[in-house]
């Protein structure tokens, strides 16, 4: 029993990592609580469940597709629906928990609520420490680990990348030497979507896709920025792995339906006893 | 004569023909509506509608009955009472229903039967385990008489289940259980009945939520309580990722039980394979229930373009034909005479002769309706219990010896 918490927090706390990372891009950037952030992640798993089965894609090029397919369209919710709106946090707020509820009755009418499944990339398996992994759950560990090696090589090396610190540290300062803030915060939205697509595309294959599978991932998302504090890359995946650790721990030694009531508790928690996180600045100032 | 009494007369002569011939005919000769509900998005309720089509259409190229049609009007009911209850008012105050029949949740069930009894309706449900929608019939006849079942209830079921869960642990020597449940109302009988029966050799007693994506844990657990036979009782989504998990994690336990979403002619492929070995109780399968069956199935393949999938299609093809012959017997649609002629039902439809007991539910056992078991073995669905129905043997998940 400890391996499989072991093992399967291992490679849930990868996946929140993910999430977490492009949680926190949008909302340490552009100070934008993206509730459409779940969202994202449905939309990506239902984008690759219609291209491998009903046009019969291969399915690396599907995620690919659907990864690029999702951020754009996180490109177009930020300048449609969320720009014009960007100064006031409840509004924000509004419309996308509104997108959020659209984009799963969109999810219903299409697919109805029964459960759809996404292929296996690498079918197969072997055992460790006594529990069966898959590969596609070993392909999850090494894929996380890449892109987050990835978004730390283009925060630090990139022009991009450090335009976005910079306008994350303090937007009028950058504004004011001349770096495109508007730009910048697209940037960071395509990014943010792009990595909730990846989330979900890594986690569509084990689990199966339906319409309210975006709560959980937001949650977790929410709840993980809020433990690490913004600002720290490790702070983050320290938060990650620690939510994930602690959701095994409740699934397996208590029951599984508290699974999500674990993650509601470490953000309760740490909102209330420790408001700026583990790590870095807080969400709350 | 003067003028108001030649008004007065033109009146009276006009109204005359008008009260005799123009009055609308109640519906005599239209034709018989049977509202149908369920979820029709999904498989179960997409089996209730198909198969009640079948049947309606079968019967109207016959001539009908009483020498009108059948028109089927269809009522979503997405799985959910609150649904349900609109969707029963609007069947019986718009479309004004002559007989209700479907559904697949007994929640939804529960909801909806005060609401028809109270209209004096008759609603045969063609699924919805519970036993608590025929107690009610034992309980408050008056009111709740117009509720038949062409289905076994859920304590019907639960002896038929632990006959099979038996003669398999004695067949493949193995004493340890292990129970995977959803929560839902109709499975709590099974559970106590198998909880009762297994004593200790009940070995892990897992409940999950009917939507539940991930039931990591319950097989994790299941698996460390090293029990020998997974008994599934998933009537709803579970029973996806239940299978998908299984596989893949070589769980090495023999699967029986109840899955509703193995029997879908989907599941291969939406497992990949991994169903290969994968076990459920099926009510319609291809095999000589009664003479009627396989004639049914192939009409029924020939028609879809894909086979029978859930336990309501059987149910449903033979409650219409039920519900007709009842109306045919009764002469009219009066539904106190309607209650008269389904009580004195003795029918032989695809599932088995179905005849219904003082609480309107049918009568269970080999004579009545069968109850067998699928397993998938490549591709494909074998008839595997009873021994004197298979149509193949049995096989073992390939990483257990």
């Amino acid at each position: 029993m400890l391996a499989d918490i072991v093992i399967f927090g291992t490679i849930w706390g990868a996946i929140y990592t993910i999430l977490a990372l492009g949680f926190t891009l949008i909302f340490g950037v552009a100070r934008i609580l993206n509730l459409a952030y779940g969202a994202m992640y449905l939309v990506a798993s239902y984008l690759i469940y219609t291209l491998v089965t009903r046009f019969g894609m291969a399915a690396p090029v599907a995620w690919l597709l659907a990864v690029a397919a999702t951020a754009i369209a996180g490109m177009l919710l930020y300048r449609l629906f969320i720009f014009p709106l960007r100064d006031t946090l409840g509004r924000v707020l509004i419309v996308t928990a509104g997108m959020a509820i659209f984009l799963q009755e969109v999810a219903v009418l299409l697919y109805s609520t029964e459960p759809r499944y996404v292929p296996t990339l690498f079918p197969g398996s072997l055992e460790f420490l006594g529990v069966r992994i898959t590969h596609q759950q070993l392909l999850t560990l090494v894929v996380a680990f890449a892109l987050v090696a990835l978004l730390h090589l283009f925060l630090e090396r990139t022009r991009y990348g450090r335009e976005l610190r910079a306008v994350a540290q303090d937007a009028e300062m950058a504004s004011l030497m001349g770096i495109p803030v508007e730009r910048t915060y697209l940037v960071a939205m395509g990014l943010s979507t792009a990595l909730a697509a990846a989330a979900g595309a890594l986690v569509a294959p084990f689990l199966t896709v339906s319409p309210e599978m975006g709560w959980s991932p937001l949650l977790v998302a929410f709840t993980v920025v809020v433990l690490g504090g913004l600002g720290s890359l490790w702070g983050t995946i320290l938060a990650a792995f620690i939510v994930a650790y602690a959701e095994m721990f409740t699934a397996y030694l208590i029951s599984p339906q508290l699974r999500d009531a674990a993650t509601f508790a470490i953000m309760i928690g740490t909102l209330v006893f420790r408001p700026h996180g583990l790590f870095g600045k807080g969400i709350v100032e | 004569m003067d003028r108001s009494t030649f008004v007065r007369a033109v009146a009276v002569a006009l109204a005359v023909p008008a009260l005799v011939f123009g009055t609308p005919v109640p519906a005599q000769t239209g034709p018989i509506k049977v509202g149908v509900i369920g979820p029709f998005k999904l498989t179960p309720g997409r089996d209730i509608q198909e198969a009640a089509t079948l049947a309606a259409d079968e019967v109207n190229a016959a001539g009908g009955v009483l020498g009108r049609k059948l028109q089927l009007v269809f009522a979503e009911t997405e799985q959910s009472p609150e649904k349900g209850k609109t969707a029963v008012e609007r069947l019986l105050f718009v479309d004004k229903v002559d007989v209700i029949i479907g559904e697949h949740r007994s929640e939804v069930a529960l909801a909806v039967q005060p609401i028809i009894a109270e209209n004096k309706k008759i609603f045969l449900s063609t699924g919805t385990a519970s036993p608590l929608l025929s107690d009610n019939v034992l309980k408050d006849y008056s009111k709740y008489k117009y509720y038949f079942r062409t289905f076994l209830n859920a304590n019907q079921m639960a002896e038929q289940m632990q006959l099979q869960l038996t003669d398999m642990m004695s067949t493949y020597k193995r004493e340890k259980v292990a129970v995977i449940a959803e929560t839902a109302v109709w499975v709590e009988p099974i559970v106590a009945a198998l909880k009762k029966s297994l004593g200790s050799r009940l070995v892990a007693l897992e409940r999950v939520s009917t939507n539940a994506k991930d039931l990591s844990v319950e097989l994790s657990r299941v698996q460390s309580a090293k029990a020998q036979i997974v008994f599934a009782i998933l009537a709803a989504d579970a029973g996806l990722p239940f299978a998908r998990q299984w596989a893949d994690r070589q769980i090495p336990a023999l699967i029986t039980g109840y899955t509703v979403m193995a029997q879908s002619d989907r599941f291969w492929e939406q497992t990949e394979g991994r169903a290969q070995a994968f076990m459920t109780w099926k009510h319609g399968v291809r095999a000589p229930i009664s003479p009627k069956t396989i004639p049914y199935w192939d009409r029924f393949t020939k028609k879809y373009g894909h086979v029978p999938g859930a336990y309501t299609n059987f149910a449903t093809y033979d409650g219409v034909f039920i519900l007709v012959d009842a109306i045919r017997r009764a002469g009219s649609l009066d539904s106190d005479a309607l209650v008269k002629a389904l009580e004195a039902t003795d029918h032989v439809g695809v599932s088995g002769r179905i005849k219904f007991s003082k609480r309107h539910d049918p009568e269970a056992g080999p004579e009545f309706l069968p109850f067998t078991y699928i397993q998938w073995n490549k591709g494909e669905m074998v008839t595997v219990w009873p021994p004197k129905m298979k149509t193949g043997e049995m096989q073992m998940p390939a990483w257990i010896k």
